[in-house]
């Protein structure tokens, strides 16, 4: 387990948060991934935040299988739940 | 320190692999500041953090969240490493 | 002229060769016109133009080389200094830029540069009463390094100052605590490094230790005053003194056959940093500082012994404040170092390089050689010793100050004659009894090591001989390789306690921390400490979350390979992933191998593995899982016990184990056990697990079953040829004794309760279906009870009419339960559902009597009535 991709492999297949730009988060099942951090994940729920007027509101959008591409990753981790 | 031709690595590479296992700070491009154990890092400076706590742009700015488990961190977000 | 592999042919090796690289821009090839600054003219060594810079103003190198630290140091901390300010002068701007590596081979010349700075007096302060009062380095001239040293001074400085006061009465002795130098032999050189500092606070040993920080260049050169500073108490110990030179002229020899591995040691503790002669310097001094007089005494004996004393004392203590401020590592040849500035990492790293190497130092040479092994000796005799307490030097002391003595004589003499006693009369120029005491040694380490060995043995004593025989050489997973404190948990208790989330917690803590003996942990496998749904204890227990998810990746990775040399047709070597499973692992407290079946990801990769494993290794396999069974995260998730409310996910789960692990492990042994091999399957399960928690989960139930059907199978197999041994069905009677025993009275726990059937069959109804519940459409579903009566049916087969009365007599109550609710089904039944219900009781009757039909027995309409 040398470098950080090594790490993240050890969580396939296992629930993630991902941290994207944009101001936006999405937790899915980890199927795969790749080196420019390119993301599928499966029973995935978006997370948008935004602010309207004033406030900090945020809408999910779900699906069940989706690619993420790499260069809007940000973060990733396990849910703490 | 490289002239001396007799060593292939460099001072940064040095420093990076210097730090791992110290708690270290890191910022991204987009401001967020993450505070944790270096866990591991490469080339591209893609991290692995412990136990990391988010800011907004300085750790005196209210803890946004706290990570139990490791963090992934994109290398191509990062603007800076430096030892806490 | 080279030295020291340094080749001066070579171009570009001289001073400008790293500024020449310097000066290239990265992107711009060099040019040759351009960049050449004439160096090449200075290849012509004949002149020996680099010589000054190299070896410094001073020529007179001599033959005396010592790789250590440099006899530059011969006088106080000045020494470092002027090395400095020597090289300073020698070099360009080498010193002015801070510390540099120090290249330890390089000693030798250093001393001769310095002759201009040293002072050979006696340092008064040190032979007086007074406070000491250090010489003053000179001023730096390069404020950086020497500040530090500065402050390293001032720091030895306030150490020294006060301990030593304490110690002037002990300056000329020689350490005469009872453990003297008396016997211990020198062969024996343990931990250096580990000596110092523990030898340090030992004050009333009476040896100077300070003398090694303090910078005592002053006084091996004139031990003559120490005498006439001998308190009169002390001549008792003349005698002792006696065999000093002796015992010193040994401890110098073997000083050298120190060096190496000490130097070793050291070596790749702080790379760069330790002189090899730095050790034998250290433990030099030790032997000198210990026995100031004897040196006096030996004088004339060992006249080069002190010039070597001599040298060995200068160079030791400044030898540490020199290590970093010389330049020496600059005379490698290429003058890369001192044109350039040190970074500030480089300087940093060579702070704490100093710091650590002056820890070592400050305390090195306290002991010699002897004293560690003495020390060593004894703590092993305390180790091995039958009768700790006669063996025990202090204790018998302590039994004579509490007697008080016998009236007239004194206490000392008492303790005198007890150590004695102790020693064996080993004073009085014993040391050439050396090897003897060394031979005692070595049995002691003898001792200890079969004492060792013996232990695991013990414990293997507890084994059950009827597993071996069963399974041939299955290894189990009780042997433990280190010694364990023996836990004895109290008993099981009784299961119908259920207690909360934070009680199994902070059971699971106090566990966490304790070792337990093997023969305990079959007990312990049913104990509260893996109730838990989550995983964390037993993960915790395996290596951890990241350490299992590790393996599974690699089982991924070898099963990958070996599918893919299976593709192209070649050879498959299931070693790697044999081990990859780390299911004979020894090393966990809980198999990791069991951690592995918790994940999702694990489970599903099990059919492919099986694929590439031998009989052999499947049956291992097999057995480190029913002995485990209560680990499993499986059986907790599903049993109504500890998890009374599944989540869908958590059923979903406990769907597929069922379906993939459950299925291996039936083809298994359908094709390829023995009867033997299921029985000795079977016993792993009844003996290393509650039986009767497994059979509240439906995994563990479901196991069992299959294991019991198995065995009953293969019994009545006629076709097999042959009939059961009487080994074999004695072995299989006792084994389902056994099982019955630990599953009587708790028989009717099997059934769960209604409100747990009722909880499944909503969450299938709003999740995915499973096949825990069924029915003809989504919104009828129930509870499916067909593996609670297949178990019981099976074994209700396999026993005696005792065995099938008892069943019966503690079901009797589900048995009327399943009719009387079969026909309720059908009561006052709208016609839509009507279908539907009779499906349901018809259901109901085919599972009852699956287990009635075994009895001779049958249900039906309600009543039941005898099978024809």
């Amino acid at each position: 387990m040398d470098t950080p991709l090594d790490l993240l492999k050890l969580n396939l297949d296992e629930k993630v948060f991902v941290k994207l730009r944009g101001a936006r988060e999405m937790t899915g099942v980890l199927q795969a991934f790749d080196s420019h951090c390119n993301i599928v994940l499966s029973n995935a729920t978006e997370t948008i935040y935004e602010l309207v007027d004033g406030e900090l509101k945020s809408s999910t959008k779900g699906s069940e299988m989706v690619f993420v591409r790499g260069d809007s990753v940000t973060l990733i981790t396990t849910p703490s739940d | 320190m490289s002239s001396s031709g007799e060593s292939t690595t460099t001072a940064s590479a040095q420093f990076l692999s210097n730090i791992i296992g110290q708690s270290v700070v890191v910022k991204l491009h987009n401001g967020m500041l993450y505070q944790g154990v270096l866990e591991s890092i490469d080339g591209f400076m893609n991290i692995a953090l412990n136990q990391a706590t988010e800011h907004y742009e300085t750790a005196s700015n209210g803890l946004l969240h706290r990570y139990d488990g490791d963090v992934f961190v994109r290398g191509t977000q990062v603007l800076y490493i430096s030892e806490a | 002229m080279s030295f020291f592999g340094f080749d001066s042919s070579l171009p570009n090796q001289g001073k400008g060769g790293g500024r020449e690289k310097r000066t290239a821009t990265p992107d711009k090839p060099l040019d040759f016109d351009e960049t050449y600054q004439g160096l090449g003219e200075y290849q012509n060594e004949e002149d020996d133009y680099l010589n000054n810079e190299t070896f410094g103003n001073a020529t007179d190198l001599g033959t005396d080389f010592d790789f250590g630290y440099g006899k530059g140091e011969l006088s106080s901390n000045s020494a470092p200094s002027a090395a400095q300010v020597d090289h300073g002068r020698s070099y360009a701007s080498a010193a002015t830029t801070g510390p540099v590596v120090t290249n330890p081979g390089y000693v030798a010349a250093a001393p001769h540069s310095m002759d201009e700075g040293m002072d050979f007096t006696p340092m008064e302060s040190l032979w007086t009463n007074q406070p000491m009062m250090m010489q003053h380095p000179q001023q730096p001239q390069h404020p950086q390094v020497l500040s530090m040293e500065e402050l390293e001074r001032q720091q030895q400085q306030q150490q020294i100052g006060v301990p030593h006061g304490q110690q002037q009465g002990y300056m000329g002795m020689p350490p005469m605590p009872p453990m003297g130098y008396g016997y211990a032999p020198q062969a024996f050189m343990p931990q250096a490094q580990v000596m110092p500092g523990a030898a340090y606070p030992s004050a009333p040993q009476g040896m100077p230790p300070q003398g090694l920080p303090l910078p005592p260049q002053g006084m091996p050169p004139q031990s003559m005053p120490p005498p006439g500073m001998v308190p009169p108490q002390y001549q008792q110990h003349a005698m002792a003194m006696q065999q000093q030179p002796g015992a010193h002229q040994q401890a110098v020899q073997q000083v050298p056959s120190v060096v190496s591995p000490l130097a070793q040691q050291e070596l790749q503790q702080s790379p760069h940093l330790v002189p090899k002669a730095a050790l034998p310097a250290s433990a030099g001094v030790v032997s000198d500082f210990a026995t100031p007089s004897p040196p006096h005494l030996a004088a004339s004996k060992s006249a080069s012994g002190q010039a070597r004393l001599a040298s060995p004392s200068q160079m030791a203590p400044s030898s540490q404040d020199s290590r970093e401020s010389t330049p020496r590592g600059t005379r490698r040849g290429s003058m890369r170092k001192h044109q350039e500035p040190l970074s500030q990492d480089d300087f940093k790293r060579l702070q704490v390089r100093q710091a650590k190497v002056d820890k070592i130092l400050r305390h090195s040479g306290v002991m010699t050689p002897r004293d560690k092994d003495f020390i060593t000796r004894y703590q092993l005799s305390q180790i091995v010793t039958d009768d700790p307490y006669n063996e025990d030097f202090y204790f018998q002391v302590y039994k004579i100050i509490q007697r008080g003595g016998i009236v007239g004589e004194s206490n000392k003499g008492l303790i005198a004659r007890a150590y004695l006693e102790h020693s064996g009369h080993r004073l009085g120029g014993r040391y050439k009894r050396a090897d003897v005491a060394l031979q005692r040694m070595q049995s002691q380490v003898e001792k200890a090591v079969t004492v060792a060995k013996e232990r695991p043995q013990k414990n293997r004593e507890n084994f059950d001989g009827a597993k071996e025989g069963v399974l041939g050489k299955i290894s189990s997973a009780k042997n433990s390789k280190a010694p364990r404190r023996q836990l004895q948990i109290p008993q099981q208790r009784d299961e119908d306690e259920d207690l909360g989330t934070s009680a199994i917690e902070d059971v699971v803590e106090s566990l966490n921390g304790v070792d337990i003996s093997s023969s305990s942990r079959a007990r312990r496998r049913s104990s509260y400490a893996f109730r838990s749904v989550d995983q964390r204890a037993v993960l915790s227990r395996s290596g951890g979350r990241k350490f299992v998810l590790s393996l599974i990746e690699t089982v991924y990775a070898e099963v990958l390979d070996l599918e893919a040399l299976l593709r192209s047709g070649k050879e498959t070597d299931s070693t790697h992933l044999w081990e990859s499973l780390h299911i004979a692992d020894d090393a966990y407290e809980v198999s990791p191998f069991i951690s592995i079946l918790s994940f999702d990801k694990g489970v599903k990769i099990m059919p492919r593995i099986f694929n590439f494993l031998n009989k052999e290794q499947k049956l291992k396999l097999l057995y480190c899982f029913f002995s485990e069974l209560s680990h499993l995260n499986i059986i907790v998730t599903s049993s109504y016990k500890t998890n009374p409310d599944p989540s869908d996910s958590q059923l979903k789960k406990i769907e597929l184990f069922q379906s993939v692990f459950l299925k291996i492990i039936v083809s298994f042994l359908s094709s390829s056990a023995e009867f033997l091999e299921v029985l000795g399957l079977l016993l792993a399960l009844v003996k290393n697990n509650n039986v009767s928690f497994i059979s509240t989960s439906k995994i563990g139930l479901n196991l069992v079953t299959v294991l019991i059907s198995r065995a009953a199978l293969i019994k009545q197999d006629v076709s097999r040829g042959s009939v059961l041994s009487s080994v074999e069905a004695s072995s299989w009677n006792e084994i389902y004794d056994k099982l019955f025993t630990a599953l009587e009275t708790k028989l009717a726990a099997v059934f769960p309760p209604e409100e747990y059937t009722s909880k499944v069959v909503a969450t299938s109804s709003n999740g995915t279906p499973t096949s825990a519940t069924v029915g003809q459409s989504s919104g009828h579903q129930f509870y499916d009870q067909s593996y609670i009566w297949q178990f019981l049916a099976s074994l209700a087969l396999s026993g005696k009419l005792n065995h099938q009365r008892v069943i019966i007599d503690e079901i009797r109550e589900e048995i009327f339960g399943t009719i009387s609710r079969a026909e309720q089904l059908v009561k006052n039944v709208p016609v839509e559902e009507q279908q539907i219900a009779l499906y349901q009781r018809d259901k109901l009757y085919q599972d009852l009597n699956l287990f009635l039909n075994v009895m001779g027995l049958v249900a039906r309409d309600g009543e039941i009535s005898e099978l024809k």
